[in-house]
């Protein structure tokens, strides 16, 4: 389970953000809504351990996880964490497979191939498991990005506007896979989006204020 | 020690995927570095073994006494066998330098050249030459005149001479078909010499007079009868006795009896019929520099005392006062170096701007492709890897292109040498290694390592110290 508490985040410019606290059970959805420019992302990396807040805390399993120090976040990101950007970006050298067990080793786990062939076989992806990632559709891209959030069976996944690009009958089978995966390996899925397509299907819903954008005195 | 080895090869694959991912950028560097490398590396295996060769041949040679022409070249000529001579001197302007009880000199050497075998010179001398390149036999004996010749280690090997060949010289110092001396007798190989890696390796000696031997039968054209009658009626009947009067202190340590009793047998004299040969050939005759009207090509003078100051001034003495030339191979020898010397620093000097070229572009290609892959790398720093390791991933890179590059350079520089060395071989029959390992070259490689480290650590900063966050951001 996460939970965040009382979140703030100070931008260089002087802007202060707050954001509403937010819980998300384990094998559940939570869908982040705002407009653009309501931090949305900044909350996202927050809550991925890549970006600190500037005041409260994330409550990750009973431990406050702002507290940890570089190492342990760094072994944090890589285990407890699955993120799936915006924009499917990888390791461009690397093949679809290779990709996936770059994860697993960045994330200091061992590298389990076998691992990795099921979930691309689950997500109908394994006839690519060999090629470039230059070469697969932005469909593709899309699946392979979901599988590398997957591939470490993380506690939370976060999902970056993972419908925005798509037509309706892709945006709900990419939904339908991450909520899926998420009951499946028990974990909990963060949605961020604007999507409005999501709002009618996924009850449990924050949404992010502009107002709560605040100026510091100057 | 599986995961060790698993955690390296992932570093090599990760490495070498993302070099060869961006090909034309990994050539460029690795030609550059190749290059410079490789100049570096072949300047060094040549500058080593040509000075090795020179100070190997020097041989404590103190003066070499010619005709006058460049005194370079009478040195290149008779001390490392490179150069035509300079020309003939007649055995009365060598003589005095060849007395035993010369003041000043020491040792005096005779070489008569002007014939090859195969390209290996044939050197008409005395056994003096033996000593003065520390050369011992490996097989066989001495030459004791007449056409017995020993051959230098090399010239044995690469020639193809063993105990008991016969061959016919060929006029001339290069391997040119049809300059054989047909009409002369033929040689007769009596010794082999063991490898001293000096110049003497490569010749194929005989005695003074074996040389002429060829070339008056070719000069004036005696038939055999002539022939026969020419050299040896003087000496039909020469005997001890007359040689006893000779002066015997020159020739402490000759032992004549031996000599009498000297084994011929397994020489085949059927060859020789009609020279009517008899043992005189090997009693010693008066010194060949009492012979009148014959040539010699040079000296190789060692002094009695090198400090000596009037031996110090002997070479000064014979250009001022006779028609010889002497000169001092110490001394030509370093001007020649300090003349190659400037071509060589030059080089490297070249080689090392290129060796910087190659880090610049090294630096260059790394911080461009960091444009491309800041995304990747921060999407890796987002699945948990640390700063520390994209640090290490990008320092690896420039290793690695810096280790390639120090391959591919000293193999080409080592092939290059290979086929310089064949040429040199062909050309002077100068053996020199293409396959041996200077420590310098080691030396190199830490320092190419080091260039290539050097030129990735902005780039690698740049990578680690990125703001995942707002790199993410960015699209």
């Amino acid at each position: 389970m996460i939970e965040a508490r009382s979140l703030e985040y100070n931008y260089a410019g002087g802007v202060q953000l707050n954001y509403p606290d937010i819980t998300c059970e384990r094998g559940t959805t939570c869908l982040l809504l705002g407009a653009s420019g309501s931090g949305k992302t900044t909350l996202l990396h927050m809550l991925a351990g890549i970006l600190s807040p500037s005041k409260g805390s994330i409550i990750f399993d009973g431990k406050d996880v702002v507290k940890y120090s570089k190492k342990e976040m760094n072994s944090f990101r890589g285990k407890e964490i699955g993120i799936v950007f915006q924009r499917p970006h990888f390791v461009n050298a690397l093949s679809v497979i290779e990709n996936l067990c770059l994860a697993q080793r960045l994330a200091g786990l061992t590298v389990d191939k076998s691992k990795a062939k099921d979930l691309l076989d689950r997500l109908n992806i394994a006839q690519k498991a060999n090629v470039s990632v230059k070469a697969l559709s932005q469909g593709e891209k899309q699946r392979v990005a979901i599988a590398r959030a997957l591939i470490n069976s993380p506690a939370l996944i976060l999902a970056d506007e993972p419908t925005s690009a798509l037509d309706d009958t892709n945006a709900k089978e990419v939904l339908a896979l991450l909520q899926d995966v998420a009951k499946e390996s028990n974990a909990s899925l963060l949605i961020v989006t604007h999507d409005n397509r999501l709002t009618d299907v996924i009850k449990n819903q924050v949404t992010l204020d502009i107002q709560q954008v605040k100026t510091e005195r100057s | 020690m599986k995961g060790l080895n698993n955690f390296f090869y992932f570093f090599f694959s990760f490495t070498w995927k993302n070099l060869f991912s961006r090909p034309l950028n990994l050539l460029l560097n690795l030609i550059l570095f190749a290059l410079g490398v490789g100049l570096i590396s072949l300047l060094l295996l040549i500058n080593t073994q040509v000075t090795d060769k020179m100070e190997n041949n020097f041989a404590g040679i103190d003066l070499v006494i010619g005709a006058k022409g460049s005194p370079l070249q009478m040195v290149l000529c008779n001390m490392y066998h490179i150069d035509p001579p300079t020309g003939n001197i007649s055995t009365e302007n060598a003589k005095p330098y060849l007395n035993p009880d010369h003041p000043l000199i020491g040792n005096a050497v005779p070489l008569s050249i002007g014939d090859n075998y195969k390209g290996f010179r044939i050197v008409g001398t005395n056994e003096k030459i033996i000593e003065l390149y520390n050369a011992e036999l490996s097989e066989g004996k001495m030459w004791r005149g007449g056409m017995e010749v020993v051959v230098g280690d090399r010239a044995a090997k690469d020639a193809g001479l063993k105990i008991g060949d016969r061959f016919k010289s060929s006029h001339g110092l290069s391997n040119d078909i049809g300059m054989e001396h047909d009409d002369a007798a033929d040689f007769i190989v009596v010794g082999i010499l063991g490898k001293t890696n000096s110049v003497i390796d490569q010749l194929i000696l005989c005695d003074t007079r074996a040389v002429w031997a060829v070339h008056d039968h070719d000069h004036e054209d005696h038939d055999h009868d002539d022939h026969a009658g020419h050299d040896h009626d003087d000496h039909e009947g020469h005997d001890h006795d007359d040689h006893a009067g000779h002066d015997h202190d020159d020739h402490e340590g000759h032992d004549h009896d031996d000599h009498a009793g000297h084994d011929h047998e397994g020489h085949d004299h059927d060859d020789h019929e009609g020279h009517d040969h008899d043992h005189s050939e090997y009693i010693e005759e008066k010194p060949f520099w009492e012979e009148t009207g014959q040539e010699i090509t040079a000296l190789l003078v060692q002094f009695r005392n090198k400090k000596n100051f009037r031996a110090l001034n002997l070479g000064r003495n014979i250009n001022e006062n006779t028609d010889l030339m002497a000169a001092n191979p110490a001394y030509e020898v370093l001007k020649l170096q300090g003349n190659i010397g400037i071509g060589v620093d030059m080089m490297r000097i070249i080689a090392m701007i290129i060796v910087f070229v190659s880090a610049l572009s090294v630096f260059f290609s790394l911080v461009n492709s960091l444009k491309e892959r800041k995304y990747e790398l921060a999407l890796m720093r987002s699945m948990g890897a640390s700063r520390l390791l994209v640090f290490s991933l990008i320092m690896i890179e420039g290793a690695f292109i810096a280790l390639l590059g120090y391959g591919i350079g000293i193999l080409l520089s080592h092939g290059g040498m290979n086929i310089f060395a064949s040429m040199l071989e062909e050309e002077y029959r100068y053996g020199f290694e293409s396959w041996i390992f200077l420590k310098e070259e080691f030396y190199m490689l830490g320092a190419v390592i080091l260039i290539g480290l050097l030129a990735a650590l902005v780039p690698a900063m740049m990578a680690s110290t990125s703001d995942i966050s707002t790199t993410l951001s960015e699209e």
